[in-house]
């Protein structure tokens, strides 16, 4: 399929009318149109979808409202008429398909979708196809479900990540798109089918045996299994219904917890700085009490030093006394040792008499030391004074505690400075969640977590169900494989018909897992082969494919690379996107939006010299910010068939112009 | 002892206005913390501080400031008092003292650990 | 839409020498392309590629009688 022009009218930021052509020549198939974020360039990609599948995508691949689209502008002055008009080439045919949309005839000023009436034509070589072989028509060439891979949004780049979490529904989302671009549901329509037919010809087997008589056990079995399996079904079509239901809420919600995210961390943030904030109040209060206390005491400090030299120097006079006192003692001793000699005339030491000689030495000896202690004054008052003024310094000198007042002072100071901080952050915060309804996101956060378990349980019951359906299909097999070896049995046409779409089924349920290994391997090879040509990398040897179809980088010793740069995400997602166009689609346009986002010179210039070649037709949406124009754009001037440029005229009205290079 | 000892204490207007707002602020708990403190930084600058000057005012009973007469202990210790008065010497080295405490610490914050480290300016 | 369906079918075919040998491979593959032909119908369309393969069941039934 080739595009050849593009006309809008009314839609999105493009008030009145709008076109462009595509780059049809086969040398020069790229066509690039500038412009800066918010101008219009996914709108491009919009319309394209618009006119082909009469819906368009915003955030995270939600349908836009019909309101939403009409140029506001336009609207403002009573125009509420959008047309989107594509033409292109296919297999030798030229189409033209118009989509348009109009305000309902009683309706003055719509206020919902539901007061257009929208209205399509597809002509083919000039001759109108009537509205019931439209769809059939475009699926020929743009089956809406791959749609995905040729309307290529760079917010898919970011959704891709989302792969390599296993069970992520955006995840599942784009697995599910995947497999319809590489013929998956082909096999697994097939299997259903051959199932339906299946059910209904058991149903009739067991009436045909009934009839034949001497299988009425069998065909009793038969109708009870085949009664289980279909309210089994009921219940899993059910439990389905309710599944979608609670998905539903809860991303509405999620839709809303994002745009508060930030809001209800900023809250938790102020939550957590308030309870410090609280801590540190109460511990600079309980410090400063326990600092007062010390205070009282803090005067014997100070004078501590004082004190001890002069406990010290009584101390030292008290011990010339105590020695004084000793040396009275010795001498008293001695006299009254002597004066019992004397008296005695024997000896103390060793009880011997005493001759006249030692008699008369002991006698000197006694008049000496009686001299010496009378010369020897002991000042008791004076001792016991002095015992008393050391009692009573030493109750001076007992240890205090005002010393930690150094050391509370310290910590006082510490905790100031922290509570300023903290002050700081409470009111920065409470400025940014002010006019904040941060219970109501609580609320809601608390809503969305129930409505997550719930769709557990309910995912938990289907498995439940699905298994038991299976278990009585099983049954039914083995009824069925029974009756296959009964001539009389097989003889029923409706045993026939059970044998051939049970062979079917059979065949068809292994089909779908021998295709998604065959896919996996060549999507792995095909995606690592665009992965060294996207790569500055020359040591990653290529990528591995996960049952997701997410990829990982290989380093040269084909070990897994796990930590990767925005940048390096965005060439493996394009190196999927290259590896699935050349496993499953025939090569057509590829419409890409902003790819290039994350990205450096070297990654840009790679994927500029090579995404020309990967489709028939290359339209990149870029911003200047992405590309250099003069650096960039020389990998790819020769392959460049058109250039326009969106500008913007007001905030609610962009428009295309052409830019001659 | 023949000296008769007051039975109350105090300061000059002035020294009992600084003393004052030094509880007010919440840097001491009583105002006898902070006499006791001065007396303290009085003795260990050895300090022979004139007369209270007047107006004086009389702020604390001396049961209250020395119950087990610890002041009287270290001033008797450190000072040769002679006959003279001890709590009358009191009240003049307190009189220093918090004149000193206001004069160091003129931006308010009554830094009591620096005091005990470096009593003498 | 070449690449894609040439796997699928070649798995179909593969699955069928595995799993059921004596299946006819004519109205396998012709049950294939009843499937290849209604691949990207909606939901609400499904009736048409389940009435066309029973027919097709049905054929072969007639053709073996």
């Amino acid at each position: 399929m080739i595009l050849k022009t593009l006309s809008l009218q009314n839609f999105m930021p493009y008030k009145g009318q709008t076109s462009l052509n595509f780059p049809t020549e086969k040398d020069r198939n790229v066509m690039l149109v500038y412009g800066d974020n918010m101008r219009g360039k996914t709108s491009l990609l919009n319309g394209i979808r618009w006119a082909f599948y009469g819906n368009a995508l915003g955030r995270h691949s939600r349908p836009i409202p019909l309101l939403d689209l009409i140029n506001k502008e336009a609207a403002s002055e009573g125009d509420w008429s959008m047309e989107a008009c594509i033409t292109f080439e296919a297999d030798g045919h030229n189409y033209e398909l118009r989509r348009r949309a109009k305000r309902r005839p009683l309706v003055t000023t719509p206020s919902r979708s539901e007061d257009f009436e929208v209205l399509r034509a597809l002509s083919k070589d000039g001759i109108p196809l009537g509205d019931h072989l439209i769809d059939a028509e475009i699926n020929r060439y743009a089956p809406e479900q791959i749609s995905r891979f040729f309307l290529f949004d760079g917010e898919l780049l970011q959704e891709y990540e989302s792969l390599l979490i296993d069970g992520s529904e955006q995840g599942k989302k784009i697995k599910d798109a995947i497999e319809q671009v590489l013929g998956v549901p082909t096999l697994i329509r097939g299997r259903d089918d051959a199932q339906t037919i299946l059910k209904a010809a058991q149903k009739l087997q067991s009436v045909d045996l009934q009839r034949l008589g001497g299988f009425e056990i069998q065909a009793q079995k038969q109708k009870t299994l085949q009664a289980q399996i279909e309210a089994l079904e009921e219940d899993v079509a059910r439990l389905n219904g309710n599944l979608k239901r609670t998905k539903e809420e809860r991303l509405v919600l999620e839709d809303f917890l994002e745009k508060t995210e930030s809001v209800y961390q900023a809250k938790e943030r102020l939550n957590a700085a308030q309870k410090l904030e609280q801590a540190n109040s109460e511990r600079q209060t309980a410090l400063s009490i326990e600092r007062l206390g010390l205070i009282k005491d803090a005067w014997r400090e100070l004078i501590r030093p004082s004190i001890t030299l002069k406990r010290n120097e009584i101390y030292a006079q008290h011990d010339a006394l105590t020695g004084q006192l000793l040396d009275r003692n010795k001498i008293e001793t001695k006299i009254s040792q002597l004066r019992e000699a004397l008296k005695t005339d024997t000896c103390q030491t060793c009880g011997q008499a005493l001759h006249q000689e030692q008699k008369d030495v002991a006698s000197n000896e006694l008049s000496a030391l009686e001299n010496e202690l009378k010369n020897l004054s002991f000042d008791m008052t004076a001792m016991q004074r002095l015992s008393s003024q050391i009692q009573s310094l030493d109750k001076l000198l007992k240890p205090s505690e005002a010393a930690r007042i150094e050391f509370i002072d310290r910590d006082l100071a510490r905790l100031r400075i922290e509570q300023t901080k903290h002050d700081n952050e409470i009111e920065s915060l409470t400025d940014l969640i002010k006019g904040q309804d941060t219970a109501e996101i609580s609320r809601k956060r608390n809503l969305r977590d129930g409505l997550l378990k719930e769709e557990t349980r309910i995912e938990e019951d289907i498995k439940k169900s699905q298994y038991a359906i299976d278990k009585d299909r099983n049954d039914l097999a083995i009824i069925g494989k029974a009756l296959e070896n009964n001539p009389q049995a097989r003889a029923a046409r409706s045993s026939k018909v059970v044998n051939i779409s049970s062979a079917l089924e059979r065949v068809y349920t292994r089909s779908i897992d021998r295709l998604r290994e065959d896919l996996k391997t060549k999507v792995e090879s095909l995606a690592s082969e665009a992965f060294k040509k996207l790569t500055t990398q020359v040591k990653y040897s290529g990528l591995r494919i996960n049952s997701n179809y997410g990829l990982t980088i290989l380093d040269e010793h084909n070990q897994e690379v796990t930590i990767r740069s925005a940048g390096a995400e965005q060439i493996v997602a394009l190196s999927l996107i290259d590896g699935l166009a050349h496993a499953g689609r025939s090569p057509g346009p590829v419409v890409m939006d902003t790819p290039f986002g994350r990205l450096d010179p070297k990654h840009r210039a790679n994927i500029l010299t090579y995404l020309p070649s990967t489709a028939q037709q290359l339209v990149l949406f870029v911003h200047e910010g992405e590309v250099n124009k003069t650096t960039d754009m020389r990998q790819i001037s020769q392959k460049i068939g058109c250039v326009y440029e969106i500008k913007e005229v007001n905030p609610r009205h962009s428009k295309i112009d052409r830019v001659t290079q | 002892m023949t000296t008769t000892e007051p039975t109350s204490v105090g300061l000059s207007e002035k020294a009992h206005t600084l003393l004052s707002s030094m509880k007010e602020d919440g840097y001491i708990s009583e105002l006898t913390d902070g006499y006791k403190l001065a007396i303290g930084l009085a003795l260990a600058n050895g300090m022979t501080p004139g007369e209270v000057p007047a107006p004086k005012r009389t702020i604390l009973a001396v049961s209250g400031l020395d119950p087990e007469q610890e002041i009287a202990t270290a001033i008797r210790s450190l000072v040769d008092l002679g006959e003279g008065s001890v709590y009358r010497y009191a009240e003049r080295l307190a009189e220093w003292g918090v004149m000193e405490m206001a004069a160091r610490f003129k931006s308010g914050f009554l830094d009591v650990a620096a005091l005990i480290k470096n009593p003498k300016r | 839409m070449n690449n894609d369906n040439d796997l699928a079918l070649n798995a179909l075919l593969a699955a069928a020498i595995e799993v059921d040998p004596e299946l006819d491979l004519t109205l396998l593959k012709s049950s294939y392309e009843i499937q290849k032909k209604h691949q990207f119908d909606r939901d609400d369309y499904r009736e048409a590629s389940m009435q066309e393969l029973k027919n097709l069941i049905e054929a072969q039934i007639d053709l073996e009688n």
